[in-house]
């Protein structure tokens, strides 16, 4: 028998019931939607996250001290000895294949200008910052070598600070704010990054990493050994292809100038972007499998809409069955006629929820701040699913009907 | 494929009397299309053993009109069945058209009702909001045919019964003679060895039950078409030229009818009905 006029007779079939076959596809479409719609916010999430990180700087490696786990659940822990200048120094001499090098050196300060305060991270910094983290000021002017030579007691504002100490429409430049009741001169406002789940990235202010040092925090910031400490090195890699050989030196040359043992873990941790996307990626990869799980339920309950349509429908068309076996069709004809209305039912409500999915993912894009990614892969997984859903659950009823005796079934009443 | 053609004889044997379908080369051997031989159908309920037949011989040639008559338990439905293929004797042997049908397995009896039997049922039993065409096409399509030659052979046998124009009619719109006359063609497409009507006029009223007969005596007299019947009422053996009767699980009688009645109001045969369905099977 021709897989043509199975399709055929399939078709004949559902149209003669338009309703109940509409229906029926209803619960296959609303969990393929479903699928695909978490799926493609999940991956949307996913594409926002790396987004945020890339928007740091190109192979941007950061040294912190302190052990940073991997993975979901993570976090900085562990005896956090201080990375210092002296360290800085020695990444700096020692390290091939990077572009840049740089330190800065954050704690958190209160700004006042007039009667109005804010509390935020000042964070030295130098010359080459705007350049290694991709940050420029929007007006006026970035730190700059002769600040940092000089030890200027000027301040670059974050957008967050800039909005807290100044009045709309007044111009912050050249104004003096205190910084810790040290006075400072306002040079510049920095380009706004926005709100992201990492925080609020406009809250930071940036001075010359001597000043911070020597002047604002002076002991605060000297080690036990007396050296300036620094709270982050970030090392720009040449290219993409050295940056794993770059972290392995970093890692290298810190774990003798700390003197670790061999066999225990580093106490501090040299991560690339690439590595802190993965991070954050593991924990929205859990999420959209699990969004996805859930949405796959809702194809399983559509599933089981099919099975007991189908089983209605058997019992339905016992006559029709009896009279198909009298007039010469094998039971694997009935079984492969029963069964292709299953899988058509679920594909045609399948192709509908992708319909629905792509209007969901639509929408989601309308309100949230990121754009939901339909990818191919989803598309296939949530098509092949409901033609799975329906083989699966077709199977059953179309076994009872293959197996109804001629005789009894055509004198079913 | 089997011949439309069938070759009939005149011979007055009691078995197979008086037929009256064209014998063009005058060959008089008798064909058999139906040999069943000592036929058992024995149900198991509990202990107790039920013979629904009991030990039936059955032979019947290419050609004849014929009814198997008995009350209902009598065993007829379980011959019926049997004949058709549709069920498989306890014991004996059955040769449908020279193949042993006892050892078939379901698939092969699948087959051999699709090639070599055509069912009309006393309901008619057509698929509802499907047109009288796809109806008639529905055993072709189990043989493998081709959409083009489906569709011909299907328009041709409609024609046969005198639907010719009611093809792309719903079978819920025809009247239930129409109907059955839609179930007949869809018996007849295949150019079957016997035709198995069970109770074909039981649904109907006596007019469109009188028409049916009429159709089944001029497919039988023109194309030689084996017609086994299967009913109580003896209005309908009186139209065949041969009565089964049986009882209990066995026959109790085989007679030929003297006195048939010829259910067409004119008994010419109008219709080149014979030329249609050869033309449309070649």
């Amino acid at each position: 028998m021709l897989l043509r006029e199975l399709i055929k007779l399939a078709l004949n079939t559902l149209a003669a019931n338009k309703p109940r076959a509409f229906l029926t596809m209803l619960g296959i479409s609303i969990g393929v939607g479903a699928v695909i719609a978490l799926m493609s916010i999940g991956a949307g999430v996913q594409d926002y996250i790396t987004q945020q990180f890339s928007s740091a700087g190109a192979n941007l490696i950061g040294v912190v001290p302190g052990r940073i786990q991997r993975g979901p659940g993570g976090g900085a822990f562990g005896a956090q000895a201080p990375l210092t200048m002296a360290d800085y120094r020695a990444v700096a001499a020692n390290t091939p294949n990077i572009i840049d090098i740089s330190a800065d050196f954050a704690r958190p300060a209160v700004f006042a200008y007039g009667n109005k305060t804010s509390e935020v991270n000042v964070t030295g910094v130098m010359a080459n910052f705007s350049a290694i983290r991709n940050w420029n000021a929007r007006v006026g002017r970035m730190i700059d070598e002769a600040d940092v030579g000089g030890r200027s007691r000027v301040v670059a504002l974050g957008q967050t600070v800039a909005n807290d100490l100044f009045e709309p429409g007044e111009d912050p430049l050249d104004k003096v704010i205190r910084i810790n009741n040290v006075p400072f001169r306002v040079i510049g406002v920095m380009e706004s990054k926005g709100a992201s789940f990492l925080g609020d990235q406009d809250a930071v202010a940036f001075i010359p990493l001597s000043t911070a040092q020597e002047r604002l925090f002076g002991q605060q910031s000297l080690s036990v050994t007396g050296e300036r400490i620094v709270s982050t090195i970030y090392l720009q890699a040449a290219s993409d292809n050295v940056v794993d050989s770059v972290i392995a030196s970093v890692d290298e040359l810190l774990r003798e100038r700390r003197r670790i043992p061999a066999d225990e873990p580093s106490d501090f941790s040299a991560l690339s972007q690439d590595e802190l996307i993965n991070t954050f990626g593991a924990v929205t990869g859990v999420l959209t499998v699990f969004l996805g799980a859930i949405a796959a339920i809702s194809l399983l309950v559509g599933g089981i809409g099919i099975m007991n349509i189908m089983l209605v429908s058997v019992t339905e068309r016992t006559r029709e069955i009896g009279l198909r076996k009298a007039i010469g069709a094998r039971s694997s004809a009935i079984l492969t006629q029963f069964l292709t209305e299953a899988v058509f039912l679920s594909l045609i409500g399948g192709l509908i929820g992708i319909g629905i999915g792509f209007g969901a993912a639509f929408l989601v894009s309308q309100f949230a701040d990121f754009r939901p990614v339909v990818q191919a892969s989803t598309i296939l997984l949530a098509v092949g699913f409901s033609l799975a859903v329906g083989l699966f659950f077709g199977i059953y009823p179309a076994r009872r009907a293959s197996r109804l005796n001629p005789i009894d079934a055509l004198r079913f009443e | 494929m089997i011949s439309l053609k069938r070759k009939t004889n005149d011979s007055s044997d009691v078995a197979a009397p008086r037929l009256n379908g064209q014998a063009p080369d005058g060959n008089a051997s008798l064909v058999p299309v139906i040999e069943a031989h000592g036929i058992a159908k024995i149900y198991r309920i509990g202990d107790i053993e039920v013979r629904a037949l009991d030990g039936v011989d059955v032979t019947i040639h290419r050609g004849e009109l014929t009814a198997i008559m008995g009350p209902s338990g009598s065993g007829k439905s379980t011959l019926m069945n049997i004949l058709g293929c549709l069920d498989q004797p306890t014991r004996g042997t059955y040769k449908l058209d020279g193949v042993d049908v006892e050892k078939l397995n379901d698939d092969q009896l699948a087959a051999i009702r699709n090639k070599k039997i055509g069912f009309v049922f006393q309901s008619f039993n057509l698929l509802r909001r499907t047109s009288a065409i796809d109806n008639v096409e529905q055993p072709l399509i189990y043989a493998g045919v081709r959409a083009r030659e489906r569709r011909e052979r299907a328009a041709a046998a409609l024609e046969s019964v005198g639907l010719g124009n009611r093809l792309k009619h719903y079978a819920n719109e025809l009247s239930g003679g129409q109907q059955q006359r839609v179930a007949i063609a869809r018996a007849l497409v295949t150019n079957p060895s016997i035709i198995l009507a069970d109770e074909p006029t039981g649904n109907l009223d006596s007019k469109s039950g009188a028409e049916i007969m009429c159709l089944f005596q001029r497919l039988n007299e023109e194309t030689g078409v084996t017609v086994i019947f299967v009913t109580h009422d003896s209005r309908i053996a009186q139209h065949t030229r041969r009565v089964i009767r049986i009882a209990d699980g066995k026959i109790v009688g085989d007679n030929a009818i003297t006195d048939q009645i010829i259910a067409c109001p004119d008994k010419a045969l109008p219709n080149p009905v014979l030329e249609k369905l050869e033309h449309a099977a070649a």
